[in-house]
């Protein structure tokens, strides 16, 4: 996997401002390989912390794809737009693959274990019962699975998420309301409807 | 439930927030009617949102402080044995309070972690781990006792330190002794810890603890790592101060190593130096931001009484690559050399601060890289081989130790014959005969000493070169093989066992080389190693004395180097030197154990360097200083070392453009004075390394008063190019890490200049730059599409966008701004493309300008302000090299001026045309050759 041109995504993050969806996709590997490399750092014991921070690894993957004066406070909105859900893909793997360690079966190699050392059992099944209210969501309302998304495993703030979606700062602030409401519902009852 | 539902649900779910009691109950009535299912799932969203607290309220999983722990902590409480006195402070990881152990009866210090980072495993692998750092038992390193829990809460007992945290002494500016101080004392803490493997990893003023008594004592040995990650989620709290003192290679996640500790500690000794941070950026990630992507200021240019050593020294702590920066012990030697107690301010200091940048000029190599370790060669005999005139290149020892073959020529382009001069006789031999057939690069003795093989490249460049060999007391050559891209600049070796011959060639499918080795005896070729993408390959393979590793350099760029060693087996290379600077030439000492070579890490003059393999101890430079030491050779049995002296003394001369009249020496030194351009108030900017290393300097236009206006003190800089306003000049040069183009701001009336900047920001070497007309853009070639070519981007910063699609160098615009001209670097040709009113200039309408019979230098032409191209062109068989004049309008061609034999291979020679169109300049060969050295161990 080639490295990221942080001239490249410079450019991709001005045109997904402009509200280009094919940059988007273009974007998206570039970050992946990033995040990747990130996450695996921060899982790994060497760094054993109890609590993770995606948000943090979203930031470290900003900073090292675009590193030139060109930034602002859209293109980073933009930037972390396309990588908070990268990142919950990366975690929920992660959950996944503890979990499965858990049962007993699949570790492959040592680094497998490793990887997943410093997520905890409850962390886990919590990661993964919100994976999946947040699939639910997304039947209903696409928007507020991304609002969630966004300021959830991506740390937006309201106008930064406006600015990824393209509406209102109050719109961002309803959406978000009804939804973690609602998720709270669901990741504590059976769910319903 | 659909989307439509949802939505309606969600708009009564709003509608029914900002009513309340019988009102909602009301609302709820006329929305939903009859619809229960609507209602219902309304009401179960009101009933989540009364109790949804802080469900989802943060950011995931915790980016804020937590609760405390202990919950109630108040004086005179009691944690386990402890009385808690004060609460000293809010650290990252919980509060500090002071405390009275009453069983051991002492005042100890207790640091209680957040609830949520003490698990178990964390709790045992903190004590752990602080303990170690405390079990060091240094005087300048906080004491841990022990670490205690209670309900649930940990806390770390350590010594109580009477004093506050340098983060306090913020703002107030310190005395140069006091500095050195408490840096010495912090440089002989952290060179305790590493030297026991230990990284601290969160070096910052908060962490360091002054006492009263003067005493320095640090904090949060190996707790660090596990603060750094929390607090970067901290970026919406408030503690975040450890993001503005890490290492660059903390902020992009790779692995602490103690360099890292040296970086952050540069950052507070600039701190307490300059009065203030190196990155002064507002928010903490922009100052992340600014320590991957910014040169910091000299701390002198800050605090003008910061002496030259300790600026020198905080330098080196911030160098962006971990390797280049000194360990801890040694800037605790530095530290210590300049620091005498109780100095009195003023005057007795201003003496000792004097001395100390006195000799740190003496010495410059010396005082940067350490003592020398060893004596293998203290006491070197050096004497010239031959004094000859000409060039005197490649020399090999013969494995005896009593010959050298070298080749020689009288003229740099001439034909080159093999010699061998045995050392105790005046008297060279010649082996070769005709040299015709091709020029000569490295040569190398068989094992026995009965052979000598080199690589010959033919002149025709498509007819492939070969290895050859010929006997040492003189014979027939004969031909080894064929070798597809005779690169001579790429060195040959002979296995110990005489079996093989290893040598670089290009790999199928691109044009990087490849190390190769070929067995004499089966007539069978194998590839070695697979050099990166990036880079133009692996030169100069080495066998090592017992034949089972091969050293060779990997070629990253234009003097961008790096030595490996490879299992003659094949397999994962290791790298051995971590300079990325210019290696000519390298070999093996006989008992296997270190690398000879000659590098460019001292400054931009080539020296002769000892690099040991297995031990720890640093490389070690072996030649003396101003010339030129390159092409190292050793023998197999013997310790004597010998190398090529290179003498270049290039000036700068003027001549009228007309070419008539003598040509004047303007600029001069005994050293390289070159790449001269006027600046459009006619004053001369070049570059010269007669200050020791290459800087650039300005002169007035008559080519008096020459003043240096950079100090960079080693990296490479080539092709200065003034802005059209004239107030900034540019240049290719590599800074702290970063290759590609950088700018001085520059008043050329009062001869001062700025610190360098950097124009282009992306990770590839850049070079040549030139504005555009109007100063809107800048123009640089780049081969990061594997190909040099041109590139364009905003003049101030910004994404750049190819121009040149199939080969592209140095390049101008007219100046009414209608073309733009340009050179490749392989075909010795001038092109231009037009430039349209606004975009891009148009690649695919490109003409040909100046081509055949004429050989443009690629970087050594020009254009006036009326548009004729002046340009060189170089020498071939038939005539000598000169600078012609192309005119657009009569499509002709004028000689101006016949040259001496041209300086072509270091850099460009600079030609420039006057802005009154009267004078032009270039650069002249006045004094060269070469001369072999060989030093003998006594």
């Amino acid at each position: 996997m080639q490295p990221a041109d942080p001239g490249e995504v410079t450019v991709l993050l001005q045109q997904i401002g402009h509200g280009d969806a094919h940059a988007v996709e273009r974007l998206i590997p570039l970050v992946l390989h990033e995040l990747r490399t990130l996450a695996k750092l921060q899982l790994r014991n060497e760094r054993p912390d109890h609590t993770l921070q995606p948000t943090a690894l979203v930031n470290e993957a900003y900073i090292r794809l675009v590193t030139d004066q060109a930034r602002n406070w859209q293109s980073r909105a933009h930037f972390i737009g396309v990588s908070a859900s990268i990142m919950r893909r990366i975690l929920v793997d992660h959950a996944r693959r503890r979990q499965a360690l858990k049962r007993g079966g699949l570790s492959r190699s040592a680094l497998d274990t490793e990887n997943c050392a410093a997520l905890s059992d409850q962390q886990a099944e919590e990661l993964l019962t919100l994976n999946m209210a947040l699939d639910r969501l997304e039947e209903m309302s696409h928007r507020q699975r991304r609002v969630v998304e966004l300021r959830y495993f991506g740390g937006l703030s309201l106008e930064e998420t406006a600015e990824v979606l393209n509406v209102s700062p109050i719109t961002v602030k309803r959406d978000w309301l009804a939804a973690k409401t609602w998720l709270k519902g669901q990741m504590q009852h059976q769910p319903v409807g | 439930m659909t989307p439509a539902e949802w939505t309606q649900v969600v708009e009564l779910f709003h509608a029914a927030l900002e009513t309340s009691g019988d009102q909602r109950v009301v609302l709820l009535d006329q929305a939903c009617g009859t619809q229960s299912f609507l209602r219902k799932a309304v009401e179960e969203l009101l009933k989540e949102y009364e109790s949804a607290g802080s469900f989802l309220s943060e950011p995931l999983f915790n980016t804020h402080p937590g609760p405390s722990c202990p919950d109630v902590v108040a004086s005179n409480q009691r944690f386990e044995r402890f009385i808690l006195l004060e609460m000293l402070g809010r650290g990252g990881m919980g509060e500090v309070w002071s405390a009275r152990d009453p069983e051991l009866d002492r005042s100890v210090a207790l640091k209680f972690l957040r609830r949520e980072t003490a698990s178990e495993l964390d709790t045992a692998h903190i004590a752990r781990e602080a303990k170690a750092a405390s079990a060091l038992n240094h005087p300048n390193i906080v004491t841990i006792y022990e670490v205690v829990r209670s309900e649930g809460c940990s806390a770390i007992v350590m010594e109580l330190v009477q004093g506050s945290s340098l983060a306090k002494l913020r703002g107030s500016s310190l005395r140069i002794d006091k500095v050195l101080s408490i840096g010495v004392q912090v440089a002989k803490a952290l060179a305790a810890a590493h030297a026991n493997g230990i990284i601290h990893g969160d070096i910052k003023p908060e962490n360091i603890m002054l006492r009263d008594d003067g005493y320095v004592k640090v904090l949060d040995f190996g707790l660090a790592r596990r603060v750094t990650m929390e607090t970067i989620a901290g970026a919406y709290g408030p503690v975040f101060g450890t993001l503005r003192y890490m290492s660059p290679e903390q902020a992009t996640g790779e692995s602490l190593t103690p360099g890292s500790d040296v970086f952050s500690f540069g950052l507070v000794l600039f701190e307490l130096a300059a009065g203030r941070r190196a990155f002064a950026d507002e928010s903490p990630l922009d100052a992340m931001q600014a320590t991957l992507t910014q040169d910091p200021p000299a701390p002198a240019s800050v605090n003008p009484r910061v002496p030259a050593a300790l600026n020198s020294l905080i330098l080196n702590m911030l160098a962006k690559g971990p390797a280049m920066r000194p360990s801890a012990a040694e800037v605790a030697r530095q530290l210590r050399e300049s620091y005498r107690p109780r100095a009195a301010p003023g005057h007795r200091f201003l003496l000792v601060g004097l001395v100390a940048s006195l000799v740190a000029l003496a010495a410059a190599a010396w005082f940067v890289f350490g003592r020398r370790d060893l004596p293998e060669f203290a006491e070197l005999k050096i004497q010239p081989l031959t004094s000859q005139a000409g060039w005197e290149q490649y020399p090999a020892l013969s494995p005896d130790g009593q010959s050298v073959a070298f080749t020689w020529t009288d003229k740099l382009d001439g034909p080159r014959q093999i010699y061998v001069k045995r050392l105790s006789e005046n008297d060279p031999v010649k082996l070769t005969s005709d040299d015709s057939k091709g020029l000569i690069g490295y040569l190398v003795w068989s094992p026995d000493g009965t052979r000598i093989a080199f690589e010959r490249a033919n002149k025709k460049v498509e007819t492939p070169g070969g290895l050859y060999s010929i006997p040492s007391a003189g014979g027939e050559e004969e031909k080894i093989v064929d070798v597809v891209n005779a690169n001579l600049s790429s060195a040959i070796d002979w296995s110990p066992d005489g079996t093989e011959l290893a040598f670089s060639d290009e790999s199928p499918g691109s044009q990087r080389l490849a190390i190769y080795l070929f067995n004499l005896r089966t007539r069978k070729q194998r590839k070695l190693t697979s050099p990166p993408a990036e880079g133009w390959g692996d030169w100069s393979p080495m066998f090592s004395p017992d034949g089972q590793t091969v050293a060779f350099k990997r070629v990253m760029g234009f003097w961008a180097d790096d030595l490996y060693a490879v299992s003659v087996g094949g397999g994962t290379p290791q790298r051995v030197t971590a300079d990325r600077r210019g290696i000519w030439g390298h070999a093996w000492t006989p008992d296997g154990k270190s690398l000879i070579v000659s590098s460019q890490r001292g400054g931009t003059i080539f020296g002769i360097w000892r690099f040991p393999l297995t031990s720890k101890a640093r490389p070690e430079r072996i030649s003396q200083g101003e010339i030129d030491a390159i092409m190292p050779a050793t023998g197999r049995k013997t310790n004597r070392v010998a190398w090529v002296n290179q003498l270049w003394d290039l000036n700068i001369y003027r001549v009228s453009i007309t070419g008539v009249g003598t040509p004047v020496k303007l600029i001069a030194s005994t050293l390289r004075d070159q790449g001269a351009t006027y600046s459009p108030d006619g004053h001369i900017a070049f570059v010269s390394d007669r200050s020791g290393s290459r800087e650039i300097w300005l002169a007035k236009g008559d080519g008096s008063g020459p003043v240096r206006v950079t100090n960079l003190n080693g990296p490479p800089v080539d092709h200065l190019q003034w802005s059209p306003d004239g107030h900034k000049l540019a240049f290719d040069s590599q800074i702290n890490g970063h290759s590609g183009i950088f700018a001085l701001e520059c008043d050329s009336a009062a001869m001062r200049c700025g610190e360098p900047k950097r124009l282009t920001t992306e990770p590839f070497p850049e070079a040549v730059a030139n504005w555009s007309g109007d100063g809107k853009f800048l123009y640089f070639a780049s081969d990061r599409m594997g190909r040099s070519d041109i590139w364009r981007q905003p003049a101030l910063g910004g994404p750049a966008v190819q121009v040149t699609r199939d080969g592209g160098y140095a390049c101008r615009e007219s100046s009414d701004g209608k073309w733009l001209y340009f050179s490749n670097p392989r075909i010795e040709a001038i092109f231009r493309l037009p430039v349209p009113e606004s975009g891009l200039p148009i690649a695919s309408a490109k003409e040909l300008v100046v081509g055949p019979p004429h050989h443009v230098q690629p970087e050594g032409w020009t254009l006036t302000g009326d548009g004729v191209i002046f340009f060189i062109d170089r020498a071939t068989e038939s005539q000598s090299p000169a600078i012609r004049a192309y005119d657009p309008k009569t499509q002709k061609t004028r000689l101006i001026l016949s040259l001496n034999e041209l300086f072509i291979d270091r850099s460009d020679i600079g030609l420039s045309i006057s802005p009154d169109l009267k004078w032009i300049l270039y650069s002249q060969l006045d004094r060269s050759g070469s001369n072999v050295m060989v030093a003998e161990n006594r």
